[in-house]
């Protein structure tokens, strides 16, 4: 049977850009079959010698070919989230909630704190749409995508400065924690598969979770 | 010549294996062939990113190519010098050779090509 040892196949999975698997794989069984009709085991230490030799290389060029693009969306993204909320908590919600609060009124305060959670719902929304844009891959399925690239970069761009802003004093009480993480991961999830559904062009052409 | 344009010397081995396979190059057969002739140790991974470079340089073109049993239902992807990469070869060997040839006339002993004065 013409395929590679177990170990072999599981490092290059991981490691070789999957414009080049084909073609690796192939070159790599084609020369090693013909190594083992003269010696199986020196056949075995030349293929770990090429794997181990290539990986480090596999892997930066895998690393280096999504790097620029996924970068710039993230900086992007991140500073015009930023941005969008300084304005907000400048120019309207701090007036809106002094002015409400000067007329001791509860119910408008809590509509605006609402709106808040909306508005941060909709900037979640277009921040998945363009992460997912930026490094989603296709052939991959959407829960997949989500939890390897979406999950991570969302937790450690927007998780920590929204959850400082929520216990400071200023911020909003408890209650309003748990429906502001539901809408926005929903809004960030929703954004996402929006992008990704429409990329594999519906619902027949979704990629096999590989 | 650009920057750009400049080769390094795996590039030229790369780009001179490509002139020798002609049609038949793919990656097992220009690994085999910078071995046998430049008798050093080529990793795959070293080989396919030099060839990934020049084809992004416009160096080098690939194609799709065959898919056989020995290499596990595998396609080839078969490589072929571009005119551009032959003239950058060109001047990067006559460069090289200049260079080279030069410094090694420089150091040839009086008595003769190759030969010692002892």
């Amino acid at each position: 049977m013409n395929r590679l040892p177990r170990g072999v196949r599981l490092v290059l999975a991981h490691t070789v850009p999957r414009e080049l698997g084909e073609f690796v794989l192939g070159d790599l069984t084609e020369e090693f079959h013909a190594r083992c009709s003269r010696s199986r085991a020196g056949a075995r230490r030349w293929l770990w010698r090429q794997v181990l030799a290539s990986a480090p290389r596999f892997l930066w060029q895998r690393f280096a070919a999504g790097r620029g693009r996924a970068l710039a969306t993230l900086l992007v993204v991140t500073a015009a989230g930023y941005g969008a909320m300084h304005l907000w908590d400048v120019y309207v919600a701090r007036e809106l909630a002094r002015s409400v609060a000067a007329q001791n009124a509860g119910a408008p305060l809590v509509a605006i704190r609402v709106l808040y959670i909306c508005l941060q719902g909709v900037a979640f929304a277009i921040a998945g749409a363009a992460l997912a844009h930026a490094t989603f891959r296709r052939d991959q399925s959407f829960v997949r995508n989500a939890a390897l690239r979406l999950a991570p970069i969302a937790a450690a761009q927007f998780i920590p400065p929204f959850a400082a802003s929520l216990t400071s004093a200023d911020g909003y009480p408890m209650l309003f924690l748990i429906p502001w993480l539901l809408i926005s991961a929903a809004a960030l999830a929703g954004g996402a598969y929006v992008i990704d559904h429409g990329r594999r062009g519906g619902p027949d052409r979704n990629g096999p979770n590989r | 010549m650009s920057k750009g344009r400049n080769l390094g010397e795996f590039e030229m081995l790369a780009l001179a294996a490509l002139v020798r396979l002609g049609r038949d190059a793919y990656g097992v057969t220009v690994r085999s062939e910078i071995e046998t002739r430049a008798k050093r140790t080529v990793s795959i991974g070293a080989l396919y990113a030099t060839l990934t470079r020049l084809e992004e340089k416009g160096l080098i073109a690939s194609r799709l190519g065959e898919a056989t049993a020995q290499r596990g239902g595998r396609a080839k992807r078969h490589f072929e010098i571009t005119a551009l990469g032959r003239r950058t070869l060109e001047r990067s060997v006559a460069a090289l050779g200049a260079v080279l040839g030069g410094a090694f006339v420089a150091d040839r002993p009086a008595g003769g090509p190759g030969r010692r004065n002892s």
